[in-house]
């Protein structure tokens, strides 16, 4: 068993970040993503949301960051927008499609930002809230921003969990002035963190032009506006959020080999090194007592790190089972316990 | 202006076409001759992005043209305007006046290119 990184951390993550500017990028935004652009259109933190395809499935889960107007030349709105690195090449392939005559630029700026995540007991005091105060604040032109005064210009506190802090970008050169209780960890050790969290990340857990939202916990997430109008991907969000059944979930796994004793609690054994099957490899439930697989997949595995991830898994094998286990196709000898996180709203997690 | 025709037709060198049908064209002359505008506004029709499916159909009156942009559509004196940029996304499709007890409206019907489209006809994918 290894100790968890509980103490004050600060991670670079490997994200891509692309940029909407423009007069119409407020607006142009609006209708492609899944939260409330207008929150966030006269500046602030940012917001966590997805962008859809029309028929409704995940194309990227999304940080998207209003810039601070005070350093852009000309006052016109810009956003930034961080998501899984190798998912900045078709989400501006996505956003070039709806550009039409609106008056924005796309750009991919991975290489000017640094995305980092920041966690840990006093990780949140490092983000106060911003709120434009007094009778000026909602006669700001969209687009602009007062400054702040914090450690970063760009960012949020990250709405998907409470204990995985801040995230924020960087210029690529800059350095974070965090607290010197901030010790530096590995994108790995984050990972690790957002797992045992069970909250899913990238195109590794949220399978992109295939997963759906609410499967994938975006209304658990703070990532979808269910009061906002007509947005690409809209009907079928706002059909199955009304209808109020969402039969499966992203829940965390715990792993383990067959033979061994089914696991009680979700804890990281870094000892254990079985290769970890790919993501999408279906689960499949092995009826004990006669030894049968169920013809139809329950489940698909998304990421892991060790013995713990995160699983897309049919809710009623959300929760153990004396009868069946739930096995891993591809990968030999392997199965998994499903936990689901205690921060699911009860109808979820009694499902 | 190219000579009137019964049909709808294209300026010259513009690949695309939108068709009026009778109830559109009857409809936009029963505005332009309730309002008594002067000269006749016409009916634009933008493609843009936005509604549940991507893009959606604008339309309204309007007044100003303008010919580097615009390629207009006339049948029985009422003209259509589509921009070039909206013509290439909703080439091939009919203009209809639409009288159901829901409402009437105007439509933007039978795109080739949208895959498919929501509830209410304003919004639409392609492919």
């Amino acid at each position: 068993m290894s100790t968890l990184n509980t103490a004050n951390s600060f991670a670079r993550l490997q994200r891509g970040v692309v940029r909407v500017a423009g007069a119409d990028a407020a607006k142009f935004l609006q209708g492609l993503m899944t939260n409330q652009i207008a929150k966030i259109e006269r500046g602030g933190d940012g917001l966590f949301a997805a962008f859809l395809t029309a028929p409704g499935r995940v194309i990227a889960d999304a940080f998207v960051h209003p810039r601070n107007a005070s350093q852009i030349a000309g006052k016109e709105a810009e956003f930034l927008i961080d998501v899984d690195a190798r998912a900045a090449e078709p989400l501006l392939k996505h956003l070039k499609k709806y550009a039409l005559r609106a008056k924005i630029s796309l750009d991919d700026v991975s290489n000017e930002y640094q995305v980092h995540q920041a966690w840990g007991p006093q990780a949140a005091g490092l983000w106060s809230r911003f709120v434009p105060r007094g009778d000026g604040a909602k006669s700001l032109p969209v687009g602009s921003v007062v400054p702040r005064d914090r450690a970063f210009e760009i960012g949020l506190k990250d709405p998907r969990h409470p204990d995985l802090g801040v995230r924020y970008l960087l210029p690529a050169s800059a350095k974070a002035s965090l607290p010197s209780t901030f010790a530096e960890a590995s994108e790995l050790e984050y990972k690790i963190h957002r797992i045992l969290n069970g909250i899913p990340e990238g195109m590794d857990d949220i399978f992109p032009n295939v997963s759906l939202p609410l499967e994938s916990n975006f209304d658990l997430m703070g990532g979808v506006d269910f009061r906002k109008g007509c947005y690409l991907g809209q009907e079928l969000t706002i059909r199955t959020y009304h209808i109020g059944v969402t039969r499966k979930r992203i829940v965390p796994v715990q792993i383990y080999r067959e033979g061994d004793d089914v696991p009680t609690q979700l804890s990281l054994d870094t000892s254990f090194s079985e290769p970890l099957p790919a993501s999408t490899t279906d689960i499949r439930a092995l009826t004990k007592s006669d030894g049968t697989l169920s013809k139809r997949e329950v489940g698909k595995f998304c990421s892991g790190v060790h013995n713990i991830g995160l699983a897309l898994v049919r809710l009623e094998h959300s929760g153990f089972s004396p009868e069946t286990d739930l096995v891993l196709s591809d990968a030999k000898g392997l199965r998994v316990r499903a936990f689901p996180p205690s921060w699911f709203p009860s109808p979820v997690a009694e499902e | 202006m190219a000579p009137l025709m019964n049909r709808s037709f294209t300026t010259a060198n513009t690949p695309g076409i939108v068709h009026i049908a009778d109830s559109a064209a009857k409809r936009i002359n029963s505005i332009n001759a309730k309002a008594a505008s002067n000269p006749p506004q016409a009916f634009r029709i933008t493609v843009d992005s936005g509604g549940c499916h991507g893009y959606q159909y604008v339309m309204g009156l309007t007044k100003e043209i303008n010919p580097a942009e615009d390629v207009v559509f006339e049948k029985d004196g009422a003209k259509v305007v589509v921009d070039k940029v909206s013509l290439d996304l909703c080439t091939g499709s009919t203009l209809e006046f639409v009288e159901e007890l829901i409402g009437s409206s105007f439509q933007v019907v039978g795109n080739p290119k949208a895959e498919t489209s929501c509830g209410c006809k304003i919004s639409f994918n392609v492919n």
